[in-house]
């Protein structure tokens, strides 16, 4: 018979005698049966064992004992069975009662009270991890696994401290905050404090009377319950790349800007500095250069809705790229209840705004490349001054109301030329001082 | 004579007796209890005596670990078992006497 067969005849006895003693509390019955299963294989293999009172002698045993040579071996199975543990150490029940009785426990009563079908169930699982746990035990490669483990226990104890450090950090600072390197002087203090901890609890140097030591037990199953969501927390986090945007950036609306906030309005001056109304603004792509936007403008300091106007081709088309574009506000509209808007009354005219400036420095000739003549579209030179310097729908800052400012003269480039409520009045020239 | 009901009553001062020489598992105990002359001695009584021996604080208990097996739990005996084994000495010696000398008069 081999060992591992012997053993599990062994754990199926063993388990038995467990279920009478069913009715004992958990630390009863661990303290009775602990180690029973190596008892009963020692005494088995025991050459010199005796049967007691109760049990029938196995013929196989006393042979065993008359040869030397075999004493450490186990009677063969042709000239005995012992597949039934009960005729060696009586009946499981048996054995049960004698081993309760001699721990001076009380015998279950003889007048069997109405129990329930089955013990409940915490009881059955705690007498089944005995079971399972003695069997386990008992295996041939348990010892080689349990010294692998015994030697692990220091790596143990510092994942324990690690563990309870994380989970620690991450409750009191809230869940988003996850920190599992401390990456401060604070941090390195507390996780060596509490692997410090782990490991000297772990070798036994603290221990706590009654209560506290199930306290402990039960952060250290704490511990292990929380390792693996921890480690693979940790892994997700070390590998997590910064959110990138690969739509690619975000779109940005139409129109035109110039130190982050919007343009209103645009005012052309040709090459001699004179202020052109209604100039048309086209991009490199030929497209409107648009400011306009639903919803108006909202003007604080009045109070007031301010609403763009287009100005009218020939064929009666709205053209919103004539600049500068005629505005009008609130009170000059009334509201139109089929369209839910404000609008222009017809007959009441949009306000004219007046450019910031009367005049611009005049744009020096001869500037190295030939001016472009309308039609040739490919031969926008970089340097020449009355192309569009940027030539972008989404006119960015810096180029932003400058289309007429020849570039690093001394025409200001500010975005306050945007908003026509400035109180510069046509005609109050503000000639820049001369470039 | 049962022996078996009169282990019962001096199981615990042969066990103590036993683990006073050396600390000793289970099943030691139980082999050592046999060599020494006890052989009727039932493997679950050693072991239920033990744990009530132990509960009573008159034993200590502690884990030896094993290379090759399981690891045992040894019992060793504490100053309350000895004080408890020399009055449990006392009390044989005086029963004992009474016994044989009750027992041997019809022989004599």
């Amino acid at each position: 018979m081999t060992a591992a067969v012997l053993s599990d005849h062994v754990a199926a006895y063993a388990a038995q005698v467990r279920a009478h003693l069913a009715d004992l509390t958990f630390e009863q019955i661990e303290d009775l049966t602990d180690g029973l299963e190596a008892d009963l294989i020692e005494a088995l293999e025991d050459p010199e064992a005796r049967p007691v009172t109760g049990e029938i002698p196995l013929a196989g045993t006393r042979d065993a004992a008359t040869t030397p040579s075999s004493t450490t071996s186990l009677p063969d199975a042709a000239t005995t069975s012992i597949i039934n543990l009960a005729e060696r150490f009586g009946p499981p029940k048996a054995y049960a009662e004698e081993l309760r009785s001699a721990a001076g426990l009380p015998a279950p009563s003889l007048v069997k009270a109405p129990k329930p079908a089955k013990p409940p169930l915490v009881h059955r699982l705690r007498t089944r991890l005995i079971d399972v746990r003695a069997r386990l035990v008992a295996q041939p490669w348990w010892p080689g696994v349990r010294a692998t483990a015994e030697a692990l226990r220091p790596v143990w104890w510092v994942a324990r401290g690690w563990v309870l450090y994380s989970i620690f950090v991450t409750m009191v600072s809230g869940s988003e905050n996850v920190a599992f390197v401390p990456n401060n002087l604070f941090g390195i203090l507390l996780l060596l404090g509490v692997v410090a901890a782990s490991v000297q609890y772990g070798q036994g140097r603290w221990t706590l009377a009654g209560k506290g030591r199930h306290v402990l037990t039960a952060v250290s199953v704490v511990a292990v319950v929380g390792l693996f969501p921890t480690l693979a927390t940790a892994v997700a986090h070390s590998t997590q790349v910064d959110y990138i945007n690969y739509g690619g950036p975000e779109p940005i609306a139409d129109g035109v800007y110039f130190g982050g906030l919007p343009v209103t309005n645009l005012f052309v001056y040709d090459a001699d500095g004179k202020f052109i109304d209604q100039a048309q603004i086209v991009d490199d792509k030929g497209r409107p250069v648009r400011v306009d936007r639903e919803g108006g403008l909202w003007d604080e300091s009045t109070g007031l809705s301010r609403y763009w106007s287009a100005a009218q081709d020939s064929y009666g088309r709205d053209i919103w790229n004539a600049f500068p574009l005629r505005m009008w506000n609130d009170q000059d509209g009334e509201w139109d209840d089929k369209t839910q808007n404000w609008v222009l009354p017809d007959g009441v005219s949009p306000t004219v705004m007046p450019p910031p400036f009367a005049q611009l420095a005049p744009i020096a000739k001869d500037q190295g490349a030939p001016a472009v003549e309308p039609g040739d579209p490919g031969q926008v030179a970089p340097t020449d001054p009355t192309a569009p310097t940027d030539p972008a729908t989404d006119v960015a800052p810096g180029d932003g109301a400058s289309d007429s400012a020849a570039s690093g003269d001394t025409a200001p480039a500010d975005p306050a030329p945007a908003d026509p409520a400035d109180p510069l009045a046509p005609g109050v020239a503000d000639v820049p001082p001369a470039g | 004579m049962d022996t078996t009901q009169l282990l019962k009553g001096v199981l615990d001062a042969a066990v103590l007796a036993v683990l006073d020489d050396a600390d000793g598992y289970g099943y030691d105990v139980v082999r050592r209890l046999r060599s020494a002359g006890l052989e009727e001695v039932g493997d679950a009584s050693v072991y239920g005596t033990l744990r009530r021996l132990y509960s009573a604080g008159v034993l200590s208990s502690y884990v030896v670990p094993s290379d090759e097996g399981p690891h045992r739990k040894y019992y060793g005996i504490t100053p309350q078992g000895r004080a408890m084994l020399e009055t449990q000495r006392k009390e044989w010696h005086i029963f004992s006497g009474a016994m044989s000398a009750l027992l041997m008069k019809g022989a004599a």
